[in-house]
């Protein structure tokens, strides 16, 4: 029997959300997959400590019901049949803890969030190192555009422990209609990319098939990409998502997450706080 | 809609009558064909000019079949008359019996001046140009034309660089003010290349509620766009990235550039980015105003 996933899908009133909105109306045809919408308002400085008692729960409740208005604002312009588990939940404070609570006391499997591809890497970079990512105890999709292929990416290589990385990433995504490729990254100063041949990733790309196998899959390609993050990425954008090992540490992979148009999907390891 | 096209003998304007037409097909446009001849060429037209002008009309009119031409005025091979300080190609036919018009025009001076003053008389929504391929973007004897013309005319420029294939249309935004013609505009172009889109929001990191504007506005484009079925790709450029991005992006496809009154590239670097972006560019140029 498969497992019904439950994921979080953080919105705000804005085009990263937008986009967000409706990949994931998408994604859960394929997938899995119930949703629950979260927004957080944020208050002003000034509001923050706006008294005590029925002062305090006055003013909360008028920030629910902004944070619900934008929430239903965006749901209304969208038009997107996205079924939800329930309504929108909106937190009071500050974004990162707000969902990092959420994300923790709720079990998620998984966290969604829109967020605009940029020219600079360091934006990705902030995201990934900001305390709501390192500290998000489940995968994190991060949507940057939509994409309407049915086939994801399974990125191995630099530093990518695919034996840990993809039987959790299938788990996730055991849908219906998805195909799968196997790509081998590999860092190269060049503008060209080069494809090679799988056997070129030593057993790596071996071992990665034979675990696509063992839940019944088949990947369409397997292959070993040569090239810069930015060429290479270029590549990647056919794919509905790039999945990968969260990345730990700034290498070329991290780049390539960061320059890739497609959504991506960060994998944790156990250690990095992620439920087995 | 009103469509100027700047056309002289050469390959390049030859090269552009068939984009032209699709265009034209697409939005029943009138149209104008202006060739322009030097004051000191005497009081007639041009010869090689105005044979030229036929032959690209008659090209022109060869994409349409005959039940879906809108176009029509002069049968036959017509004659220029002058008009204006210049010549019209007239017939003897009536001009109201077809729906949308086809003029081809000589002005006589000089051709930025006459291609700016004949899309200023038409109040047109766009003109389009060609030039020579390659790194730079020429008209042969006028040197630096398409940057003069795009960067000077108060409509929106198309400058199709010779023999380059658009596969990808770029549309740089930077602004809240989109005009629904050149979202229309941009829906042609990709529909009629089959191009991918890209709608590309330019930050000023310096300035808060910059960024927000644009996202705000890119939302609406992505919807309106999104609704057509067209799914455009979203990215954040850094004003201070984008000649290094358009560099890279002229080398996949089609570069368009929103330059409305509010545009923060009109008011940082007057137009000198434009003229900029269309002497370097590798692709083809759109500006949109």
């Amino acid at each position: 029997m498969i497992k019904m996933n439950k994921g979080l899908l953080a919105l705000d009133e804005n085009l990263a959300s937008s986009i967000a909105l409706r990949y994931a109306s998408r994604l859960v045809e394929n997938l899995p997959l119930q949703l629950q919408a979260g927004h957080v308002e944020v208050p002003d400085n000034k509001h923050h400590s706006a008294g005590k008692g029925w002062v305090r729960r006055t003013w909360e409740r008028g920030l629910i019901e902004a944070g619900q208005q934008a929430i239903q604002r965006l749901l209304n312009t969208e038009k997107v049949p996205c079924p939800f588990i329930g309504y929108p939940k909106v937190f009071i404070g500050e974004r990162d803890d707000a969902l990092l609570e959420e994300l923790t006391d709720g079990h998620y499997d998984l966290f969604i969030e829109g967020n605009l591809n940029t020219s600079d890497v360091m934006d990705f970079d902030s995201l990934i190192s900001s305390p709501l990512y390192t500290k998000t105890p489940c995968p994190i999709l991060v949507v940057k555009n939509l994409v309407s292929s049915n086939t994801i990416a399974l990125l191995c290589g630099d530093g990518v422990d695919h034996k840990s990385v993809i039987p959790r990433t299938l788990s996730l995504l055991s849908g219906n209609g998805l195909d799968f490729d196997l790509i081998f990254y590999r860092y190269m100063e060049s503008e060209a990319t080069i494809s090679e041949n799988k056997d070129e990733a030593g057993s790596a790309l071996q071992e990665a098939e034979a675990l696509l196998q063992n839940e019944n899959l088949k990947p369409l390609n397997t292959q070993v990409i040569s090239g810069t993050p930015e060429s290479v990425a270029r590549l990647l954008k056919k794919y509905k998502m790039v999945a990968s090992a969260f990345p730990l540490r700034k290498s070329p992979r991290l780049e390539l997450l960061a320059q890739c148009p497609s959504p991506v999907l960060l994998m944790k390891s156990a250690k990095q706080g992620e439920k087995s | 809609m009103r469509i100027v096209i700047a056309l002289d003998t050469h390959s390049y304007s030859e090269a552009i009558v068939s984009e032209a037409a699709k265009l034209a097909a697409n939005t029943w446009a009138d149209i104008t064909m202006l060739g322009v001849q030097p004051s000191s060429s005497g009081d007639m037209p041009d010869t090689d000019l105005e044979k030229r002008l036929r032959q690209y009309r008659k090209s022109f009119l060869s994409r349409f079949n005959e039940g879906d031409n809108p176009y029509g005025g002069v049968k036959g091979a017509g004659k220029f008359t002058s008009q204006n300080g210049g010549f019209l190609l007239t017939g003897d036919d009536k001009e109201n019996e077809f729906r949308k018009k086809l003029h081809v025009k000589i002005r006589v001076g000089d051709a930025t001046k006459e291609i700016l003053a004949e899309a200023r008389e038409q109040e047109c929504d766009l003109i389009i140009i060609g030039c020579t391929k390659g790194l730079d973007c020429q008209w042969q004897g006028e040197i630096d034309l398409p940057r003069k013309i795009a960067q000077k005319a108060d409509y929106s420029v198309l400058v199709i660089k010779e023999r380059k294939t658009t596969d990808t249309i770029s549309c740089c935004l930077d602004q809240d003010q989109v005009s629904q013609s050149s979202l229309e505009m941009i829906n042609q172009m990709v529909t009629l290349h089959q191009a991918e889109l890209k709608i590309v929001g330019l930050t000023d990191s310096l300035k808060a509620g910059g960024k927000e504007g644009v996202e705000n506005k890119m939302a609406e484009i992505l919807k309106y766009y999104a609704d057509l079925e067209l799914n455009p790709w979203i990215k954040l450029v850094r004003l201070e990235d984008l000649e290094e991005y358009v560099a890279q992006a002229s080398r996949q496809g089609m570069i368009a550039l929103w330059m409305g009154k509010k545009s923060l590239l009109g008011k940082i670097f007057s137009r000198d980015l434009v003229g900029k972006l269309v002497n370097t560019s590798q692709s083809s140029v759109m500006i949109l105003r």
